[in-house]
């Protein structure tokens, strides 16, 4: 036999396990050997967009594949499953597996389901330990839900998509979840008030919301590397420094406080966009925002320019990007401007001016190595 | 033991064709096999590893040398393992899995089985019988029916002639 076949089964199941469900269940048109080694592999992987059969028939395969490894006593470390869920049957099949899968001692749970209204998860979610990864959309998520302890420690990523939810619950869960890395809130629009500071190893935020709602973000674990922030206010602490955030973007974004921004240092910071926060200098007469990013490469400002702004960096080569709406007063305006294209004069400036009131065209002047 | 003399305590590893190499008892403790050999008090002479020959062993010990070598930091760790692995072909994987597995170091082992994964990663069943040498022993009927029940897992994937 050839040398991959005759790697003892265990091995081949540990290949298998870092490989996708369908690559690893084409294995089997290999040779006869490998015609079920991807049926033993420890980790489980059902997916119902990968499917072409019907989803009471992609159910009852999951159920069955599930009770073969419980009946054979096989080693299950992963089990991940993806699935929209429309009738209330299917969402209590969570109900039973889930205690199945921790009665197996699986390891890494992970759970992507939809659900087009809302309805409440079942509380059975949050009391599996074994919670890695849940990305849920629709659904609601309620005291009720999280009624009685929220077990799911070592929950490392948390994507919530249109999920109701309010600060009371989300608060408890992200208190019980401190391992949490990648954090993503989408449109969950009853939120008003989030404060991830106590999430010491979050590395990603995500946050996006509607114009017309209004949510307050508190912002500071050290082990952030990327936000990315749509339309909310967001508050950094004084003084703070981010020693491990590579990319800031926001957009639509109201700064509470201009001076506590300022005052913030980001070390590791390479990619910085501010898109259309416009709303952050109606307190203040003059606002300044200054930035110490000693290792920015690109900056990219998209807005009204009511606001004068300056870089402190010592990158060598950098790039900034400006698209700036003109109105009123352009006397004031360009000296403002001026001001600004010196302290950006050491990166390769790219500016596009769109003025309006006083020409209806726009102006565009591409000014490279000031 | 170490920690007693405060100097860094020196083990003999033995091949099956008898090279002897000297590795730092840190390092080499990341096997499970050479831990419990040292905790049972086992390690004071020559430890022969009966399952590894010298080559592979001799790179499994760079290999602890290395990543025992980095503090506790899991992305430089992976970095570094994958790193280790770029150049080595499957002959040397197929090897190194093997003596991972002897020496209990989950670590190497699931490294190894993940750049093996890697290398079969969207490719095709003939593409893969042929890269690995795995003679099909399936008749043309029945590799006709392992294909039609898992049709599915054929869509999108490179097509070749032989399959």
């Amino acid at each position: 036999m050839d040398r991959i076949s005759e790697l003892p089964k265990h091995i081949l199941q540990r290949i298998l396990y870092f490989l996708s469900q369908k690559d690893a269940v084409r294995t089997s048109v290999l040779s006869k050997s490998w015609s079920y080694i991807w049926c033993t592999r420890p980790n489980l992987v059902s997916s119902y967009n990968d499917s072409k059969e019907n989803k009471q028939e992609f159910l009852t395969t999951v159920e069955q594949n599930l009770q073969r490894y419980c009946d054979q006593r096989m080693c299950l470390e992963e089990f991940s499953l993806l699935i929209i869920l429309d009738n209330h049957e299917y969402v209590s099949l969570l109900e039973k597996w889930i205690p199945t899968l921790k009665n197996m001692g699986v390891k890494k749970f992970r759970l992507s389901i939809y659900w087009k209204y809302s309805r409440q998860l079942p509380s059975v979610v949050f009391e599996a330990e074994s919670l890695q990864d849940l990305h849920m959309e629709g659904f609601t998520l309620d005291q009720t839900t999280i009624g009685r302890n929220v077990l799911s420690k070592h929950l490392k990523r948390l994507l919530l998509v249109k999920v109701e939810i309010e600060d009371g619950v989300f608060q408890k869960i992200i208190s019980s979840c401190p391992l949490i890395e990648t954090l993503s809130l989408e449109s969950c629009e009853r939120l008003r008030n989030i404060k991830v500071n106590n999430l010491l190893r979050l590395k990603k935020f995500h946050f996006s919301s509607t114009p017309k709602e209004e949510c307050c973000i508190e912002i500071y674990p050290a082990s952030l590397e990327i936000i990315n922030i749509g339309h909310a206010d967001v508050s950094f602490p004084k003084g703070a420094e981010f020693q491990n955030l590579k990319s800031l973007f926001l957009n639509h974004v109201i700064l509470t406080s201009f001076d506590n921004f300022s005052s913030c240092k980001f070390p590791s910071l390479v990619n910085l966009c501010i898109s259309h926060c416009d709303g952050l200098d109606e307190s203040t007469e003059e606002s300044h925002l200054f930035l110490d990013a000693p290792n920015l490469n690109t900056f990219v400002y998209h807005g009204w320019f009511n606001l004068s702004f300056s870089i402190a960096t010592t990158s060598r080569e950098w790039s900034s990007t400006l698209y700036l709406l003109m109105r009123d007063d352009p006397s004031l305006w360009l000296l403002k401007l001026r001001k600004l294209l010196e302290s950006l004069s050491r990166s390769k400036i790219s500016l596009t001016i769109f003025q309006f009131h006083i020409n209806a065209e726009d102006i565009f002047i591409e000014n490279r190595d000031l | 033991m170490a920690a007693e003399t405060g100097t860094p305590t020196t083990l003999t590893l033995k091949s099956n064709d008898d090279e002897l190499f000297s590795v730092a008892e840190s390092a080499a403790i990341l096997s499970v096999t050479i831990r419990n050999m040292v905790e049972d008090g086992c390690a004071g002479g020559v430890i022969p590893l009966d399952n590894v020959d010298g080559k592979t062993l001799a790179s499994v010990i760079t290999y602890m040398n290395g990543i025992s070598a980095i503090p506790a930091d899991e992305e430089k760790k992976k970095s570094y393992r994958d790193k280790f692995l770029s150049d080595k072909d499957f002959e040397t994987l197929a090897d190194m899995v093997l003596a991972a597995n002897y020496l209990n170091m989950s670590c190497l082992m699931d490294a190894v089985s993940a750049k093996i994964a890697q290398v079969m990663e969207k490719k095709s069943v003939g593409w893969v019988r042929r890269k690995f040498g795995i003679e099909n022993d399936y008749t043309p009927e029945e590799e006709a029916a392992v294909k039609e029940e898992h049709k599915w897992t054929f869509e999108g994937v490179e097509t070749d002639d032989d399959n």
